[in-house]
Formats: structure tokens, C-alpha cells, sequence
């Protein structure tokens, strides 16, 4: 009991938890990427939003539809290096316990897994959430109509960052 | 401890202001490579110079992370840099853009010399 306390009071020393602090920041900012990006959907339509959130290897997608008509026939591809992990699936605020979806291997990019989701039908918003095992960068995108046929993307890589001029 | 967080906070990039005067009309890009994605092939940049777009074009291998092909020849004319990443799976990302560089010859001027008192009436 004693090795405990005394272990408890070690860690609770001030500069114990500096250099506690120190490397959680260092950890946070070696670990995987965390990020969210906008798609770009075509035709360009202001009327249905996508976003890719990433958090440790974990993609939330959120297709937003932003006018009166219904988005339908809606799916989702991404390509991943490993068997995606399907998580979650909100539509219009409902759970979605699973989804329709089917796999390739290699069909679109080398040493990929191609994986589709079919959303189906929403009036609202969908959110999709799923466990990639080591986000690399793939290019996610919807298909769908509204009725008009729609086409999002999101790149599968990030922009040049912190551009600056010198003298 | 707070030295380092002092040094951990001065290491990461301040924004950039949204003019930046270029004092020879030579212009000089820099940039960091994407932070996440596929690995990176290489680059497609242009310049926008006076409104005019893809002024001068051209594209960066992927260990290239600064670029001086433009001259402003002008006082005050101004350019605006843009560049996307393209991966080795041709992926290419969303564009980022610099900030605008004008052509703005620093003036300054000397301080008064040879003050001296004289007597007053």
C-alpha cells in the first residue's frame, strides 16, 4: 500500500507533471493527423455540405442537406490501407445500427480497400463514422441525387501549409 | 519547464499578416509540405500578378519548398502565390494561397544633421 502512495505522491510532484505535460504535448503532436475539411460537391451547389472530421484514425463524414428536397440514393466510398471499422450512422437523428456496404480490394488504388456505404434516402443531415485502423489520406466521396444528380470529394492529400514571402 | 513552453510556443508558426511589402520586386515563396495525406509527388503553382491569373506557372518536386520565379517590375504592382499538392495517387489538394506581395520600395530617411544652437535675438 505504501509502494502505491508513495508512487501516487511521485507522480503528484510539480515537476512530475511538467514533464507529464511536456510529453502529452510531444505525443499529441507525433500522433496520428486530427483535422476537418470541407468537399467540394459538384455540380457546385450550396444546397448539400460534406465534411471529413479525422481523431485518431477515426473519420466522422456528415453529408448536410441544406435544401427543401430530400438528398437520395446517397453512398459513400473511401480507400483505406486496412478493412475500415464501421462505427456509428445517424440519419436525420436516427440510429443506424449498420449499413449496406460492399468491398474491393485493389479495384481503385493499389494496396487499397475500397469500401461503400449505401446512406439511402435523408431529408436532414447523415453522419458516418468509422475506424480506419491508420488514416493515410484517402479521397472519401458521396454520390447522389437531389434531385439533380451530385458528386462530392475530399482529397486524399492536405494542402501546402504556413505560405510566406521573404525578402 | 516554462522555457520550454516558451520555446515550444515560438517554434510554431505565427499567421501571416495579409500584406507583405517586397522591397526588390524579386519574390521569394516559402511553405511547409502538407501535414497529412498521401505521400507527396510534387507541386503545381502559379502567380497571379495584377489580377491577371497563372501570370507564370510551373510545378516543384516534392522537396522543393521555396519558389522565386516572379518579378514584380513595377512599383506597386502585387502578386498573389498559389500552389496545390499532388500525391503520388494524383490526388491533388485544395489550393492555399499567400498572402499578396506588393512591390514596395522601402524609403527612410536620415535624421536631421548638424543641429546646432545659436544664440536667439
Amino acid at each position: 500500500m505504501d509502494i502505491i502512495r508513495n508512487m501516487w505522491v511521485g507522480i503528484c510532484r510539480p515537476e512530475s507533471i511538467s514533464r507529464l505535460s511536456l510529453s502529452l504535448i510531444i505525443a499529441a503532436l507525433s500522433s496520428s493527423p486530427s483535422f476537418a475539411e470541407d468537399g467540394r460537391v459538384y455540380p457546385d451547389t450550396a444546397s448539400v455540405s460534406f465534411t471529413r472530421a479525422v481523431i485518431a484514425d477515426t473519420v466522422t463524414l456528415t453529408i448536410q442537406n441544406l435544401a427543401s428536397d430530400s438528398l437520395f440514393h446517397v453512398f459513400v466510398s473511401d480507400h483505406t490501407d486496412s478493412q475500415p471499422v464501421f462505427l456509428l450512422c445517424l440519419i436525420d437523428g436516427s440510429l443506424v445500427d449498420s449499413l449496406s456496404s460492399d468491398q474491393e480490394f485493389g479495384s481503385v488504388f493499389p494496396g487499397k480497400f475500397t469500401t461503400r456505404w449505401i446512406i439511402g434516402n435523408f431529408e436532414r443531415y447523415a453522419m458516418l463514422r468509422y475506424y480506419c485502423g491508420s488514416y493515410r489520406g484517402n479521397p472519401v466521396n458521396i454520390s447522389g441525387g437531389h434531385p439533380f444528380p451530385i458528386f462530392g470529394i475530399i482529397p486524399g492529400i492536405g494542402s501546402p501549409e504556413y505560405l510566406l514571402w521573404q525578402q | 519547464m516554462r522555457r520550454w513552453l516558451l520555446l515550444l510556443i515560438m517554434a510554431i508558426p505565427s499567421a501571416a499578416e495579409a500584406q507583405f511589402n517586397d522591397h526588390d520586386g524579386q519574390l521569394t515563396i516559402v511553405w511547409v509540405s502538407p501535414s497529412y495525406g498521401n505521400p507527396l509527388d510534387h507541386y503545381i503553382w502559379s502567380y497571379k500578378i495584377n489580377g491577371v491569373a497563372d501570370s507564370v506557372t510551373g510545378q516543384s518536386a516534392a522537396g522543393d519548398t521555396l519558389n522565386s520565379s516572379a518579378i514584380l517590375a513595377d512599383v506597386g504592382d502585387w502578386a498573389i502565390f498559389d500552389i496545390r499538392a499532388v500525391s503520388i495517387f494524383h490526388d491533388t489538394s485544395a489550393v492555399a494561397l499567400s498572402d499578396t506581395a506588393y512591390y514596395n520600395p522601402e524609403q527612410s530617411i536620415g535624421p536631421p544633421r548638424g543641429v546646432n544652437w545659436i544664440q536667439g535675438p
